[in-house]
């Protein structure tokens, strides 16, 4: 067991992994870096974040795949290549980027198996470098799970912590159906304890990251560091709630949350995603349907606004829900 | 045309096999011309009548191991691969023991264990996953490559021209067949592709690349005889222009405004791929009687195959949510 | 192969739900060759004849003339000659036609699914042996601190959660077994409404009963084509800010002009075809007229396309003269005559009707001195043109006999005003005079 940051985690994830299973392959734009150019260094990135790294020297370039700037074509070799029985990992430099290659994920990789009468597996993973709070602007910010939880066929992972992207990638690689991994940017750096061996995280699988008894939280990604704040915040006056971590959003294990529910009678929501069909709109329709009764108050939901990503500094500290709002809104439920 | 007898490298066997494959996709799409009238049939259909050669062709040299992936008029090359003609009329007519239990239907006809990735209902969505699949082949080391069918519609999307690139440079061996049927939908190619020139693209993306006359199968086999010759020795990708023509609309029911009033009919006078196999048949040793045989058993098994499409059970609704993952 | 076949409404393209039949063209006791005309169909505003797909004898037709049928259904019988009458009758009767229609079936609305997406049932073990972690041991974590704060054995009970994961319920009811006591307050998971919870779907009005049949009430469906043309009609009436000009042209010399054509050529010319080729050479001089509205957009075309109006029995058609400007008034006499002839016989096709730029319209040979006609949109006017006609004139000062003919230009203030329709009449009055310039 070792402090590791959440991009070692997952770069442990994938050398593990990847000795283990030949048939799993990396590609991606500066996967590896250095590629084609004059200083004679490949490997000059280990990609973009540093995630990919060592991966080239030591599995070598049919495995460790730098490619030109073509999402499409990337996207879409990662759901060929998975058709013809390798387990690819595309990654995605930016979530942002799923526009120019939207088709492969959302009509090929995700409806093969349906369309082809259950004949076949896709077992492609894409990693997608996502979420704001670094001032990258508009296009390179967005949260982007929203779209692709509603896309039958894809599995949506959203770790929040080191420990579980490891044990959550380990899964994604073993699984056979594609996965769509997020890893947001603000938390690559951010440490926990994470054991050097092999362990599984399985999808579908809430974690109940806080335990309380007044307000049911949910949150996800850095929400969750956000939410701990507020909560052990709170904790001090004696307000004490459950903070639950979904980890994964399809399959989205929504009976941990209603049986949390089922005792505090209020829920908060919190997603980093603009509030018209993001996953806290998804969470609340479905305990507001079927855990309707246990209700005591209105869900509340804390997300972003309805706009995109602002540049200034001040202005995106506004955008990303803090934990000064988190607290308010579970001191709003409260008041009920 | 070639009038050299000993020309072929294929035996008559070989070229039998070959008209067999032509003859049964003919078949099978001017069948279900017929049939869709009766309403029966669900949704979208996109025939191949007139680019026989071309799947046929490209397909004949391929062995089990290799993978094609197809357009969203993908009958032919389906038949070409060697899946079941009978389960792909079935799946067409969307009955639940189709070659996809009717879930995918003509547009996204597959058989992977045949090497076959599927029909594409996305114009241009097919080549990138067959560079996907040739990666696989290149890291294999056994020699086998991937086969990216694509239009002289397709031929304009981005993502066509992505999976050239990337062929490429990670120098896989994918072979791009362009099929230049004359239309990309209700557009002709000499309006929709600027520079006239569909293999030069090919070439300028830096593989070789050549034109042939897709209704002449010797010669569309030819051109995948050394597209196949390099890329299975691992030089890289290749690109194959075949000008044929299609003989029905872009899909069925179709009024084929945009084609002047009997080009069609000429069109399958002049240039139908079967008519001019036959023509030369005796220069390879093939006799009308062969022939005839031939096209007997193939309207025969078409017949079967509509009949048992006709009779076989739809889908149950519990089918509407399995098959969607391999395990939620 | 069965000997008996049907032959059934076709689909024509993906959109058609159904065709009228305008007649047959074979009768029963006639023996058909692939590819025979068998019927006339008519969609929108055209015909296409249904040709036999297969070979056979006609047996029976059981579909009427003047009435529309969905696609699939059964308009008649091919059989051999040997079978029976009785067995064609069997036929009929147990004929079921293809479901073509996209709308849902009538059955009540089926129950609400979950909202949770169904989890598929893992497959057969065989199949792709999974490495995640299965269900067994799984706990939900709420379930798992109950079962914490209870003292409850979590490996003696079996999960009924999601995958086989013990919940939250599940403990409960394991503590209440243990203790004896009632069970913990029932979970609130809300059961998938019943069928009869589920609002019936809505039933749409029927339209008041119609009054059937009675003596004096002859009641007739209006065509596809007619209802079609009565859309079209309405929408140019209520869109469009029709004015109209009137201009009485005198004809004596263009008269003459046509008689001296048709002295000396092969092709019967009419006045009107006269007409036609000033007003596309006029079209030309004012293209304003020469154009569509489209939306706020101004589309002015190069070529005179100009379509005169042919009534036939089923309803007012306009076919199209291309490039009337570019056709000598003999020309235009034998596009004219064909087109005619083909649209009386239902027998156009859509590039003859579609398209124009601006539409003649000649009810002169019915005795009317003037009338005006409603602009086809988009087109963006429309020239009425009465009866050649004998009236007293002046010229030179003083009375005479002159052949007079009232045109009326319909036109869309939006796009041409008065001076400029004004206008428009008046090159063409002059032209009309001045038939050397044809």
């Amino acid at each position: 067991m070792t402090q590791k940051s959440m991009r070692d985690a997952i770069n442990d994830a994938l050398h593990l992994e990847m000795a283990r299973n030949p048939n799993i392959i990396v590609l991606g734009e500066d996967v590896s870096g250095g590629a084609g150019g004059t200083s004679g260094q490949r490997e000059a990135s280990g990609g973009i974040f540093g995630v990919t790294k060592g991966l080239l020297p030591k599995f070598g370039e049919h495995r460790v795949i730098d490619t030109p700037i073509s999402e499409s074509a990337i996207m879409g070799a990662a759901a060929g290549a998975a058709l013809a029985g390798l387990r690819p990992v595309a990654e995605l430099m930016f979530a942002d980027f799923v526009g120019v290659s939207l088709d492969q994920i959302f009509n090929q990789m995700a409806k093969f198996r349906y369309m082809f009468g259950g004949r076949t597996t896709c077992p492609a993973v894409v990693r997608l470098a996502m979420g704001a709070g670094m001032n990258m602007g508009a296009q390179h910010s967005q949260t982007i799970y929203p779209l692709l939880t509603a896309v039958p066929g894809l599995k949506v992972v959203i770790p929040s912590n080191a420990y579980d992207a490891k044990g959550l990638m380990l899964t994604a690689l073993r699984g056979d159906d594609p996965v769509m991994f997020f890893e947001h940017k603000a938390l690559y750096p951010r440490k926990g304890e994470v054991p050097d061996g092999d362990y599984t995280i399985p999808f579908g699988e809430a974690a109940l990251v806080r335990e309380g008894e007044h307000v049911t939280v949910v949150a996800l990604a850095r929400m969750v560091v956000f939410a701990e704040k507020a909560i052990d915040g709170l904790a001090k006056e004696g307000i004490t709630c459950d903070l639950i971590d979904p980890r994964t959003t399809s399959p989205l294990d929504i009976d941990t949350i209603l049986e949390s529910v089922e005792n505090t009678g209020r829920l908060v929501v919190i997603d980093e995603s603009p509030p018209r069909c993001s996953v806290a709109a998804d969470i609340a329709a479905q305990v507001a349907s079927r855990g309707f009764r246990s209700l005591k108050a209105p869900i509340e939901m804390v997300t972003a606004p309805h706009s995109p990503v602002p540049f200034a500094r001040e202005l995106e500290r506004a955008y990303v829900p803090s934990p000064q709002r988190i607290e308010a809104a579970i001191r709003k439920v409260l008041q009920e | 045309m070639s009038t050299d007898t000993s020309a072929s490298p294929l035996s008559t066997e070989r070229l039998l096999q070959a008209y067999r494959q032509m003859r049964t996709i003919r078949e099978f799409e001017e069948r279900l011309h017929v049939e869709i009238q009766t309403g029966e049939i669900p949704g979208f259909t996109h025939l191949y009548s007139g680019q026989e050669a071309i799947a046929v062709g490209v397909c004949e040299p391929l062995g089990p191991n290799d993978y094609i992936v197809s357009t969203h008029r993908g009958h032919g090359h389906c038949i070409a691969k060697g899946c079941d003609v009978i389960g792909m009329m079935k799946e067409i007519y969307g009955r639940a023991d189709g070659l996809c239990k009717g879930k995918g239907g003509s547009m996204h006809i597959a058989d992977v264990t045949k090497g076959m990735l599927g029909a594409n209902a996305i114009v241009g969505g097919g080549p990138p996953i067959a560079v996907g699949a040739a990666i696989a082949c290149r890291n294999r080391g056994d020699g086998t490559v991937s086969v990216a069918f694509g239009g002289d519609g397709s031929c304009n999307q981005g993502t066509v021209f992505e999976a050239m690139n990337l062929a490429v440079v990670l120098k896989v061996p994918t072979i791009f067949v362009y099929e230049n049927n004359g239309y990309s939908e209700h557009t002709g190619v000499d309006y929709a592709v600027g520079s006239g020139d569909i293999a030069g693209r090919a070439a300028a993306f830096g593989m070789p690349a050549e034109k042939v006359d897709g209704t002449d199968f010797h010669a569309v086999h030819a051109a995948m005889t050394r597209a196949l010759q390099h890329a299975r020795a691992g030089h890289g990708p290749y690109a194959i222009e075949a000008v044929a023509t299609r003989f029905y609309g872009h899909f069925e029911g179709d009024p084929q405004l945009y084609r002047a009033k009997d080009e069609v009919k000429r069109q399958r006078e002049s240039m139908d791929c079967l008519g001019n196999f036959c023509r030369t048949a005796a220069n390879y040793g093939i006799d009308e009687d062969t022939l005839d045989e031939i096209d007997a058993d193939v309207l025969a098994l078409i017949d079967r195959a509509v009949s048992e499409a006709r009779q076989s059970p739809p889908p149950a609704d519990s089918e509407l949510t399995t098959d969607v993952y391999v395990a939620y | 192969m069965s000997s008996i076949r049907a032959l059934t409404m076709p689909k024509w393209g993906i959109e058609m739900q159904e065709g009228m039949i305008t007649g047959w063209t074979a009768a029963v006791g006639q023996t058909l060759a692939v590819g025979d005309p068998l019927l006339d169909v008519e969609t929108d505003k055209i015909v296409n004849a249904v040709e036999a797909p297969f070979a056979g004898t006609l047996r029976r037709i059981v579909a009427n003339a003047g009435t529309a049928y969905p696609v699939g259904a059964l308009l008649a019988v091919l059989a051999d000659p040997t079978v029976s009458e009785a067995e064609v009758d069997a036929f009929i009767a147990g004929f079921k036609p293809a479901q073509t229609s996209f709308e849902p079936s009538g059955d009540t609305v089926a129950p609400v699914v979950a909202v949770a997406p169904t989890p598929a049932p893992p497959p057969a073990a065989a199949a792709m042996p999974s490495e995640a972690p299965e269900g067994e041991g799984r706990v939900s974590p709420i379930a798992r601190r109950l079962a914490q704060k209870l003292g409850i054995d979590l490996s003696q009970i079996k999960g009924t959660g999601p995958n086989g994961r013990i919940s939250k319920e599940d403990v409960e009811k394991a503590a209440a077994a243990q203790s004896g006591a009632a069970p913990a307050p029932a979970p609130v998971a809300t059961p998938a409404p019943s069928p009869a919870a589920v609002p019936a779907v809505l039933d749409v009005p029927a339209s008041p009963a119609a009054p059937a049949n009675t003596a004096g009430v002859y009641r007739e469906r209006l065509t596809p084509m007619r209802q079609t043309i009565g859309r079209r009609l309405l929408a140019s009436t209520q869109s469009i800010p029709h004015y109209r000009l009137e201009r009485t042209v005198e004809l004596s010399a263009l008269l003459a002009y046509r008689e001296r054509l048709n002295g000396q050529g092969r092709v019967r010319v009419s006045v009107n075809d006269c007409v036609l080729r000033a007003v596309a050479l006029n079209l030309l001089e004012h293209p304003m007229v020469n154009a569509h509205l489209v939306g706020d957009e101004l589309l002015r075309f190069a070529s005179a396309d100009v379509a005169f109006a042919v009534a036939t029995p089923t309803g007012l058609l306009t076919p199209v003269v291309r490039s009337a400007h570019a056709l000598s008034v003999a020309e235009i006499a034998t596009r004219v005559r064909d087109l005619a002839g083909r649209a009386r016989s239902g027998k156009l096709v859509r590039e003859e009707i579609e398209g124009a730029t601006f539409t003649v319209s000649n009810l002169g040979m019915y005795g009317l001195d003037r009338f005006d006609a409603i602009i086809n949109p988009p087109q963006v006017a429309i020239l009425a043109v009465g009866a050649v006609r004998e009236a007293p004139i002046v010229r030179d000062g003083a009375l005479a006999v002159g052949h007079v003919c009232t045109l009326t230009l319909s036109a869309d203030h939006r796009v041409i005003d008065g001076a400029a329709g004004a206008g428009f009449l008046a090159t063409l009055a002059d032209r009309l005079g001045q038939p050397a310039t044809l």
